[in-house]
């Protein structure tokens, strides 16, 4: 049986968290899924920070315009945003209603994640057949490559998490088992997604 | 003393603000094009620095900085939609970012040294 609140309870729920239940009126799915974002941005931000310090201590850092194919890089970039696009067109058709477009916004954003992830797939490759691991690489710099793995290892495994995750909200929106929230909250962590890699992609290959 | 109504009244907003949230604006669909191509254009620059141009390092840092931060920017407003958000929100959002300059600061002076004993 639910507890009844006394009016004074009520009325300081209401001032203090502004929408009665719920701080500020978001639901309860979608400000945990910022919660999350924010821990989450936090680890990034740890991780970005230590590949700094590792760059203002180390003698020297290998020039990556040699090693990296930054074309292909700038193209993977592009990608990301085009799939942060859909996701919002995505979002935007599906609060309107449109739940086939919805389905299909949704679609190429799946489809270019995993373009992304299998870019990204190829670049490993290369390096690692170039002789670049964990704890060495041929440039004499370990904690170059260390760095490179796990910064972009960790964001990678997001996207195909996020791929997965968007692949799964498709099935059930066009079910009907999900609704405009569902989707919105997805559309989150896939802007996360970009957002982080805003940063990365300029403090590995770039900067 | 109880008063139910303020409890079901709570319970009936939150419900219909989950079921049917309020539609985006029909001009949003403009701003994410818009962003798109932007997001691109900073994109093309940010590769240009080093593709293309010979340029001062100081000027290719702050380029790439000030360029990360419209992005940044960019995604945040439309993509994830805190345009359309409470100003609380945006304060989550953007905490991690001053928390990480901070982190920044605190152990920039150890890295330096380190470099500096050597």
């Amino acid at each position: 049986m639910a507890a009844t609140r006394t009016h004074e309870e009520a009325s300081t729920l209401a001032d203090r968290w502004g929408g009665g239940r719920s701080p500020w009126d978001v639901s309860w799915a979608k400000l945990m899924m910022w919660l999350f974002l924010a821990s989450d941005a936090m680890t990034f931000a740890g991780l970005l920070v230590a590949l700094w310090a590792n760059r203002f201590s180390a003698p020297a850092w290998p020039n990556r315009a040699e090693i990296f194919n930054i074309r292909l890089v700038a193209g993977m970039t592009a990608i990301l945003i085009f799939s942060s696009t859909t996701m919002a067109l995505s979002v935007f058709t599906m609060r309107r209603g449109l739940r086939a477009a919805a389905v299909r916004f949704l679609a190429a954003t799946v489809v270019a994640g995993a373009v992304f992830v299998g870019l990204q797939a190829t670049e490993w490759t290369h390096l690692i057949g170039d002789g670049a691991g964990l704890a060495g690489n041929p440039w004499g710099v370990p904690s170059f490559t260390f760095t490179f793995f796990t910064i972009t290892g960790l964001h990678g495994l997001h996207v195909l998490g996020g791929v997965i995750y968007l692949w799964a909200i498709a099935v059930r929106i066009a079910k009907r088992r999900s609704d405009a929230e569902g989707l919105e909250i997805a559309g989150l962590y896939w802007g996360f997604v970009d957002l982080v890699w805003v940063f990365i992609w300029p403090s590995i290959y770039l900067l | 003393m109880s008063d139910p109504h303020v409890e079901h009244g709570a319970a009936a907003h939150a419900e219909a603000g989950l079921e049917h949230p309020q539609p985006l604006p029909e001009g949003v669909t403009r701003a994410y094009y818009a962003a798109f191509g932007l997001l691109l254009l900073l994109t093309a620059i940010e590769a240009s620095t080093v593709l293309i141009f010979r340029l001062p390092a100081v000027v290719r840092v702050t380029v790439l900085i000030i360029s990360a931060c419209i992005k940044a920017t960019l995604i945040g407003a439309y993509y994830m939609n805190l345009k359309f958000e409470r100003v609380a929100m945006i304060g989550i959002a953007i905490s991690p970012l001053l928390l990480a300059v901070l982190m920044f600061f605190m152990i920039a002076p150890d890295a330096a040294q380190r470099f500096g004993a050597r």
